[in-house]
């Protein structure tokens, strides 16, 4: 297996050694290994090189890989410690900001909107198989992306990054998700998943109107879960107390 | 047929992987209530259910952006216990009921995360100095010990959320009409979960006019159909 | 209230800036103040990637930073201040007092000689120390990760 395949499947596992104190510095470092083996005839460089790499890291868990990549290709191309160090410190913040835009509250919500509007429309469990394995290849693909951008690129990875559209992208995958998350609530509205016929309907759409006006209102609104756990032990110890 | 030993082995074994799913391994859609929560229905034999678990606990998932440190619930075992407790119940009868029980479970076993965090920093302090020195088998030592850890909490969570649906199951089943409140009141609070995830996440600009289109088409496909 | 956020972050602009702040606060301008930063284009090239549509970023030393602050304080922006060090933001609170009455500490990570004090904040005795100081010249000063969290005093992580 040569060593860009073994780092990327040691991406899968990056986040696994998550701490408080380094977040994906160590999961960073136990990726960067296959790439740095190279470095193994001169053992000072590899150790000074491998310590760099357990250093504090945070990026999305999906594109760690372009500073695995980057940075590596750094190290191999003899860049200053101190370099590769910056260059891993200031890849962090965008890696995170697009990521988490691109993937948590972009393509996430955008596939599960997709799958539950589905559903709702009787698509059944094929839906649900359909949009898992899509995503499922977007994940991996962009893995395997981001790792061979950051080895081709080394300290032009900034570069790199803006010709690949990635912000582009990004924008649009909010604006979608942003549509189609709305849509499947009427579709589930409709669907009527607890089997309560009209009533179910106008509950959901209760929800909904007073969720969005908390949410409107107020910068701090009770979370979600909560406000459905309490209302459910409250009933429940009222209804009980009643006999 | 939920006696099968076999059976509940698979579910374990699902639920324990969602776990994983949810920070250390991959980090797919496994762990999302409407995926987990269908492959738990087929696994016993009503996809029907699991489907209905999913997407009540799904939205409750979609209020949730789990952006750096912050903390989040883990909906993978909850949702398995959901549907485990369900099935078999008279036609939606439970799914309010279930669902609620998800609900909780996915917070307890969100504030197990901080527990291995705080045992992964251990770790690596005991290896602090041969990380600083780059040696390799540190890394790897430390990397798959806390990998381990992440395993151990996912199995934990999932064998006690499992042991809990199978109690509550021994329960006499919950009266239909308190089963009916019990569905609105959680069918409403999902209602609010998504509402308030999207509004969130529409407060840039552009975002509200596609919200608000989003909004418009799905009422227009359930106006026609 | 041109200035909205003050806010220490070894991160810079990073996901909890851009999502977490920047959006349900309106933020249409983020103010870096890192030396090191301005020093290097291929720095910036990536802060900026981090920046959404409809946000400007403004780069600067801490020398330059006091007068940009001047600058920024006369526009309508509702600009974020970001520092990657305790030790940056108080020089700029110092050097302007009135622009910056409320600091945010969201993330100070490992690193030598320093102690947790909440699980995204690890001080030095000397950076404590200064900020302390600071707030006794009537500086709010709190630690919050996320607008949505709860913010907790500094005299809690003292």
């Amino acid at each position: 297996m040569n060593s860009a395949l073994r780092s990327t499947l040691r991406l899968l596992v990056v986040q696994a050694s998550w701490t408080y104190e380094r977040l994906q510095g160590v999961g960073v470092a136990f990726a960067s290994l296959p790439l740095l083996e190279e470095l193994e005839q001169d053992p000072e460089r590899h150790r000074a090189a491998v310590g760099r790499a357990t250093e504090y890291f945070n990026a999305h868990p999906y594109l760690a890989g372009v500073a695995v990549g980057a940075s590596a290709k750094a190290e191999l191309t003899g860049v200053p410690g101190a370099t590769v160090q910056r260059l891993k410190t200031a890849l962090a913040g965008p890696l995170g900001a697009l990521g988490d835009q691109l993937f948590w509250i972009g393509a996430v919500p955008l596939v599960m909107a997709v799958i539950v509007g589905a559903v709702s429309l009787g698509g059944g469990a094929p839906s649900v198989a359909v949009g898992v394995g899509c995503y499922f290849v977007i994940r991996c693909a962009v893995t395997v992306w981001g790792l061979r951008l950051g080895l081709r690129s080394g300290l032009g990875v900034a570069r790199a990054l803006t010709d690949s559209g990635l912000q582009q992208i990004t924008h649009r995958v909010g604006l979608v998700a942003g549509f189609a998350v709305a849509t499947a609530i009427p579709l589930a509205a409709r669907w009527d998943p607890m089997g309560l016929g009209r009533g179910g309907t106008v509950a959901l759409l209760l929800g909904v109107g007073a969720g969005a006006v908390a949410a409107l209102v107020r910068q701090r609104v009770p979370s979600s879960r909560w406000v459905t756990l309490v209302a459910v032990g409250g009933y429940l110890l009222w209804h009980w107390s009643t006999g | 047929m939920i006696d099968s030993v076999g059976l509940l082995v698979t579910l374990l074994a699902v639920a324990t992987l969602a776990g994983l799913d949810l920070v250390s391994v991959v980090q797919s859609l496994l762990s999302r209530p409407v995926v987990v929560g269908t492959i738990a229905g087929w696994v016993l034999g009503d996809i029907g259910v699991g489907l209905r678990v999913g997407v009540v606990l799904e939205f409750f998932a979609l209020d949730v952006v789990p952006v750096g440190s912050s903390r989040y619930p883990d909906f993978g075992a909850a949702t398995v216990a959901a549907v485990l407790y369900s099935v078999g119940l008279p036609d939606g009868s439970g799914i309010g009921a279930a669902a609620a029980f998800g609900l909780g479970w996915a917070l307890v076993a969100g504030a197990t995360l901080p527990v291995t965090r705080r045992l992964n920093a251990r770790v690596v302090r005991t290896y602090a100095s041969r990380l600083a020195a780059g040696d390799s088998r540190a890394v790897v030592a430390v990397h798959w010990t806390c990998l381990g850890h992440d395993a151990v909490r996912s199995f934990v969570v999932a064998a006690f959320a499992l042991g809990l649906a199978l109690l509550l199951r021994e329960l006499p089943p919950v009266p239909s009409d308190l089963a009916n409140i019990l569905n609105v009141i959680v069918l409403a609070g999902a209602g609010w979960a998504i509402a308030h995830g999207a509004v969130a996440s529409a407060r840039t600009g552009p975002r509200w006019r596609w919200a608000v289109a989003g909004l418009g088409a799905g009422a227009v496909v359930v106006a026609i159909r | 209230m041109p200035i909205v956020v003050a806010r220490v972050d070894d991160r810079l602009v990073h996901g909890q800036v851009v999502i977490g702040w920047c959006r349900p606060l309106k933020i249409n301008r983020i103010l870096l103040v890192d030396d090191a930063v301005a020093a290097s284009e291929f720095e910036q090239e990536l802060y900026r990637m981090a920046v959404p549509e409809g946000i400007g970023l403004d780069v600067v030393s801490t020398g330059e930073a006091p007068e940009h602050l001047d600058r920024l304080a006369a526009l309508a922006d509702r600009t974020l201040v970001i520092t990657a060090t305790v030790a940056a933001m108080i020089a700029l609170q110092q050097a302007r007092p009135r622009l910056l009455q409320n600091l945010n500490l969201g993330g100070i990570h490992d690193g030598t000689d320093r102690r947790e004090r909440l699980r995204y904040i690890y001080l030095t005795a000397a950076e404590a120390e200064a900020l302390a100081a600071v707030e006794r010249t009537g500086v709010s000063i709190s630690a919050q990760d996320l607008p949505t969290t709860r913010p907790v005093p500094l005299e809690d992580l003292l």
